[in-house]
């Protein structure tokens, strides 16, 4: 049991994932992420909050794709936090997440020189959305203007609106009842989130898996995403 | 000489592209179709009272505003819902009988109302009617008294100072959700 109300933990199956990208574009619609281009992407400005990393295995012919989908890790001891000058990020002490407020962010851009995952994404440039793109905006996250910082969320304003249901109904929130948009699109169920606090929730089980590891383990950042390793049955 | 010849056919060609492309250019200008997508509707305003409804009609404030419970939004009620009572409240008072009659072309002919945001907040807010209606409180703690008003005013700036001021009274139990940003900034 941990000292938040909930420890909103995601487990990858990298067994489970086939680098179909479904996630990216769910992330991307789900939070207003601006497509910056190719122009920007070759300078290193993409903007996503999730890429999927490609890794080949083995020489031709026998090779074989990996894939790792990568978000921000949610660190318990997060290297972005103590960096920020004016707290713009901070762990939250009801959901044990990593939490960026867009209006606190002056874009110092030190956080994202200190995350290990290259989770954070910066705009170089006042966002594009134009018609009728702008009709698809999520209202519930805010557009971010230039100069400040951004990255996962875990889906924060899913997890807002779950709670508020729960509330209004007088009862906890439900296993299963929050789904970050990653997981809801993943064809294959890789992506599995949940309350790590409760011990009969799917991500609780999951993560007492043999296959179970985090990202960069040695730094001691503890990453709130567990990935389970991808065995013989990945080969593509 | 051939090189004469060659440069002056290049600089031939050159000028002939530059016109074909203007004119295709103009051409695909003037044929560039009207945006469709426009929904052409009458924006019209009406009159309206709080007062009259409240008071007098004793219509409770989540007849209209029904979606404050359940939602977010507490939601502005459409034509339909004011036909409910006006297809057959008659009055007596000729002033209001003529903007009930402006109700009624509105909703036949379906034109769309304009009603004027008193309160907006910006888009880095997020407030839930339902968190705080579910909650006991009132719609006339923020609001004011609408019910004695005939048209909203805006009686309180809503900024994040008038929040707390009330979020600082909550149980202790509270206070690690309150101090979370995330709870109202997206």
């Amino acid at each position: 049991m941990s000292k938040y109300e909930h420890h909103w933990t995601m487990i990858v199956d990298l067994d489970k994932c086939t680098g179909c990208q479904a996630c990216v574009i769910a992330c991307q619609a789900e939070n207003n992420i601006p497509v910056v281009g190719e122009d920007e992407i070759r300078k290193g400005r993409g903007m996503q909050w999730l890429r999927i990393e490609r890794y080949w295995e083995g020489e031709y012919p026998n090779i074989r794709a990996r894939f790792i989908p990568l978000m921000c890790q949610q660190c318990e001891n997060a290297p972005c936090e103590p960096v920020c000058p004016v707290f713009a990020t901070y762990h939250s002490e009801v959901d044990g997440i990593n939490v960026q407020v867009y209006n606190r962010c002056i874009g110092t851009r030190y956080c994202a020189n200190n995350c290990p995952y290259i989770a954070r994404m910066f705009n170089w440039f006042d966002p594009q959305f134009p018609e009728p793109l702008n009709e698809q905006l999520n209202p519930d996250v805010t557009v971010r203007q230039r100069g400040i910082m951004e990255k996962c969320t875990f889906c924060i304003q899913r997890i807002r609106r779950a709670r508020e249901t729960a509330e209004a109904e007088g009862r906890s929130i439900r296993d299963g009842e929050v789904q970050p948009a990653c997981g809801q699109a993943c064809p294959t169920n890789a992506i599995i989130f949940g309350d790590l606090n409760d011990p009969n929730s799917q991500v609780s089980r999951l993560a007492a898996n043999r296959r179970g590891f985090r990202l960069l383990e040695e730094l001691g950042t503890e990453p709130a995403v567990i990935y389970l390793k991808g065995g013989e049955s990945n080969v593509i | 000489m051939s090189e004469t010849r060659d440069r002056r056919l290049l600089l031939w060609s050159g000028a002939v592209l530059t016109i074909v492309v203007i004119i295709t250019g103009l051409a695909l200008v003037q044929i560039e179709p009207e945006d469709e997508t426009k929904i052409n509707q009458t924006a019209v305003t009406l009159p309206f009272s709080h007062e009259v409804h409240t008071q007098k009609a004793e219509i409770d404030c989540l007849f209209c505003h029904s979606s404050a419970l359940r939602a977010p939004q507490a939601t502005l009620p459409s034509l339909n819902k004011c036909m409910i009572c006006h297809s057959s409240i008659t009055v007596e008072d000729d002033n209001a009988r003529q903007n009930i009659e402006q109700l009624k072309q509105a909703y036949e002919n379906g034109w769309r109302v304009q009603w004027p945001d008193v309160y907006r907040q910006p888009d880095f807010v997020y407030f839930s009617h339902r968190a705080h209606v579910n909650n006991g409180v009132s719609c006339q703690k923020c609001h004011g008294d609408v019910q004695n008003m005939t048209l909203v005013e805006k009686v309180v700036d809503m900024d994040m100072g008038f929040c707390l001021d009330c979020h600082q009274e909550q149980p202790e139990a509270d206070i690690p959700r309150l101090i979370d940003c995330a709870t109202c900034h997206k």
